[in-house]
């Protein structure tokens, strides 16, 4: 068994830190998509079984609290867990995006371990 | 389908004992193959990609990552036949309605007290072959919300006189969907409505229930000696064969036990044959789709005894099985698309 992951964040960099934690996490990981922005990642939604979205929030075109609004009234991509990983502090916007159902939150930077225990959090084996 | 072929079938159940002893039951059959079993949706995803199976049972109540989810996402990245396994609870029943509206094309219900493992892989075996026969259309994109599509391209017929016909409807794998096809665009005035859809018990009352919120006319599972009335559909309870009978003026219906017949129970032959001898001329029979033949000979014999008739068409048909059957034996009149079974069964009932 292994998560298909979905990664998104308008910076190469970050994706690739964060591909490498994923391995480094020893997440049991099946195939890996990356989108830069919300628009890209549901793109990406729309052709791939996707197990588990971990996106930035302040992204170009569309932001990934778009993108958590368009996800969370889609049949399909609703039940998709969602964590994001992001600078972003304000724990108003933060608790708004728990209410609407985003499973999981680590704020930059992160270590593995957080990463880890967060996706294991959130998946729930 | 080639006679050679077997069907690939992936197993996906949380119990360790169900997959042990289905995929054993299973293996049994010399047209199906089990190519693989999975514990729980994740495993069931990465074994569809490897195996790419004909057909899927999926337990509709599962941990983590429920049946119904799976199922919609399945539907929508990797469409392909499948059969619900579901308990015989309400919560059940509901789910499995939800499931069928979801594209799956089959339930079977897991074995309990007075339902045998026997008795189980007797149905899922065949139910497996009927969904092999199936034509999965990738489902539409899950952002349009699904209760508009039911009715969408049907509207609601009218009725100008009312009549003291009955329409006797019989269907099996598919019948669900096109039931929510066909009975919503019925009139509040239309003629009583017996059905038979092959079902197991308690998903019919499900069924029913979920019918009667979206028709105009209601619609309810038979108990019996329910009277056949305009306005009103009555569904054959899965497990008991239902009969139409005469009570002064009246029809009714009488439900009850008795050996399968066309190996089913509910039988389609069984409600027909009483229709053709109590109601006579005064009926319209409509075959649907499904695999098999029940039905088949009892709509001859409506036909025979002055009744009008009508078969579903293949192109519409999820399975084109019993309206072949049925239109083989001469008992259908007329030959009609979904999308018309409803206006020709009424423009029938009216002449």
């Amino acid at each position: 068994m292994a998560y298909n992951v979905l990664l998104v964040d308008d910076s190469v960099t970050v994706r690739a830190v964060m591909t490498k934690t994923l391995k480094i996490a020893q997440i049991p990981l099946g195939e890996l998509f990356t989108a830069g922005n919300g628009k890209e990642a549901l793109d990406v939604l729309k052709e791939k079984w996707v197990d588990l979205v971990i996106t930035d929030l302040n992204m170009p075109e569309m932001t990934g609290f778009e993108l958590v609004d368009a996800m969370f009234v889609h049949e399909q991509y609703k039940a998709i867990p969602v964590i994001v990983v992001t600078t972003e502090g304000s724990t108003t916007r933060i608790d708004d995006l728990k209410k609407k159902g985003v499973r999981g939150y680590v704020r930059k930077p992160f270590t593995p371990e957080q990463i880890g225990e967060m996706i294991t959090q959130v998946m729930g084996a | 389908m080639s006679e050679q072929k077997k069907i690939r079938v992936l197993i996906v159940d949380d119990s360790a004992v169900v997959r042990q002893i289905l995929g054993r039951e299973l293996a049994k059959d010399s047209m199906i193959e089990v190519v693989a079993t999975a514990p729980d949706p994740y495993v069931a995803r990465d074994l569809v990609v490897q195996y790419k199976p004909d057909v899927l049972t999926l337990d509709i109540e599962m941990p983590r990552m429920d049946g119904l989810t799976f199922l919609r996402r399945l539907m929508h990245y990797f469409p392909l036949p499948v059969v619900i396994v579901s308990s015989l609870t309400q919560r059940g029943g509901s789910l499995a309605m939800e499931a069928l509206s979801a594209g799956a094309v089959e339930v079977v219900c897991k074995p309990g007290s007075s339902y045998t493992v026997g008795d189980m892989v007797i149905e899922i075996t065949e139910k497996i072959k009927a969904a092999a026969c199936v034509r999965v259309a990738k489902k539409d994109d899950g952002a349009v919300s699904k209760e508009t599509k039911h009715t969408e391209g049907f509207k609601r017929l009218s009725l100008s006189k009312t009549t003291n016909k009955v329409l006797a409807i019989g269907t099996s794998t598919g019948g669900t969907e096109a039931l929510r096809k066909v009975l919503p665009t019925m009139p509040g005035n239309a003629p009583g409505i017996v059905i038979v859809q092959h079902m197991p018990e308690h998903f019919t009352k499900s069924f029913a229930q979920h019918l009667n919120e979206e028709c105009e006319i209601d619609v309810k599972e038979a108990e019996d000696g329910d009277t056949v009335v305009p306005g009103r559909a009555l569904i054959a309870p899965g497990n008991y064969h239902m009969l139409l009978q005469r009570s002064g003026a009246v029809y009714c219906v009488q439900v009850k036990q008795g050996p399968l017949v066309s190996r089913h129970r509910p039988s389609v032959d069984v409600l027909f044959k009483s229709v053709a001898r109590y109601a006579g001329s005064n009926a319209v029979g409509v075959i649907m789709t499904g695999m098999g033949s029940d039905g088949a000979s009892g709509l001859k014999e409506m036909r025979d005894a002055g009744a009008r008739t009508v078969a579903q068409d293949e192109n519409s048909c999820v399975v084109f099985g019993m309206p072949k059957e049925a239109i083989a034996l001469g008992g259908a009149e007329f030959v009609v698309p979904l999308m018309g079974i409803a206006a020709k069964a009424l423009e029938l009932a009216q002449s």
